[in-house]
């Protein structure tokens, strides 16, 4: 949701370690990361803060995991080695074994960006290899 | 007594001497002489420790509480217990408040190692909704 970047973060990890001039932290160990319907898991989670707002996170696991709601309410799902996303400008960069799902339609490859307010993503194949996706159709309008 | 007999006898009081040497050395009290820097004994104790620190303008940057602090010379380390760290970030932020069951601090000061049941809260502000770190072992980098 586009109110996500007000909401507080709370993280939950095994260990972190903190750099208070920096304001970067690195949180190792089952790391669960929420801020209003963004929520981030994974086995290492690097965030860097900015002007005491979350400003970066960069999720390391086997896999990474995501999931936000859109503001039109559909939830949308993620899964990859990495995944950083950006908090100011709500994109997401997926690398590894990415498999995002959205509401019905489910797409795999081997990087893609998700921009989380336009729901817009692009992917792409290893090696201009294969993007696979699987567009649900939309329930036809009943006629008037 | 015939030559063969004596040597053998006199071998058996010899080995009999030797073990007992040997047993003594073994059990002897360690020696309370030792040299005190070598051994981890503490030097001081101080209940109920606070301590401030600011930067080179004289503004606080953080408070340090513990039930308890425990100093030892030989590796020059602080134990606390139920450390409470205030650190007031220099973009003027709101605090960021630390507390855990236990903490140690090297001779330099320049890290704390917070550990059991660590929480770490920061409060809102216009530019943030805080949030908060829930972990078992946090290491601090502290900017001196």
């Amino acid at each position: 949701l586009k109110s996500d970047a007000n909401e507080p973060i709370n993280i939950r990890a095994a260990s972190v370690d903190a750099n208070e001039k920096t304001g970067n932290a690195v949180y190792r160990g089952n790391v669960v990361m929420t801020q209003g319907s963004l929520r981030l898991e994974a086995d290492r989670v690097d965030v860097a803060m900015r002007d005491g707002r979350l400003d970066r996170a960069k999720a390391f696991g086997k896999p990474a995991r995501l999931r936000s709601l859109a503001d039109t309410g559909e939830e949308v799902r993620a899964h990859a080695t990495r995944i950083d996303y950006r908090a100011r400008t709500r994109v997401v960069d997926l690398e590894g074994k990415v498999w995002i799902k959205r509401g019905g339609d489910v797409v795999t490859g081997a990087t893609a960006r998700y921009e989380l307010d336009t729901q817009r993503f692009t992917a792409r194949g290893a090696n201009d290899g294969q993007v696979t996706a699987v567009i649900q159709p939309r329930p036809a309008e009943t006629p008037k | 007594m015939s030559d063969a007999r004596r040597w053998i006898a006199g071998a058996l009081l010899a080995l009999a001497a030797l073990g007992s040497w040997w047993l003594t050395g073994s059990v002897a009290p360690p020696d309370s002489t030792a040299d005190p820097r070598t051994r981890h004994d503490p030097d001081y104790v101080i209940e109920q420790f606070t301590s401030w620190s600011t930067n080179e303008r004289g503004e606080r940057r953080y408070r340090l509480e513990a039930e308890r602090l425990v100093h030892y010379p030989d590796d020059d380390t602080a134990h606390l217990t139920q450390p409470y760290l205030v650190q007031y970030p220099e973009d003027g932020g709101p605090p960021i408040h630390t507390r855990a069951r236990e903490g140690l601090m090297p001779g330099d000061g320049r890290e704390i190692l917070m550990s059991g049941d660590v929480r770490t809260a920061r409060g809102a502000d216009p530019e943030s909704a805080g949030g908060e770190i829930l972990t078992d072992r946090m290491r601090i980098e502290l900017d001196r």
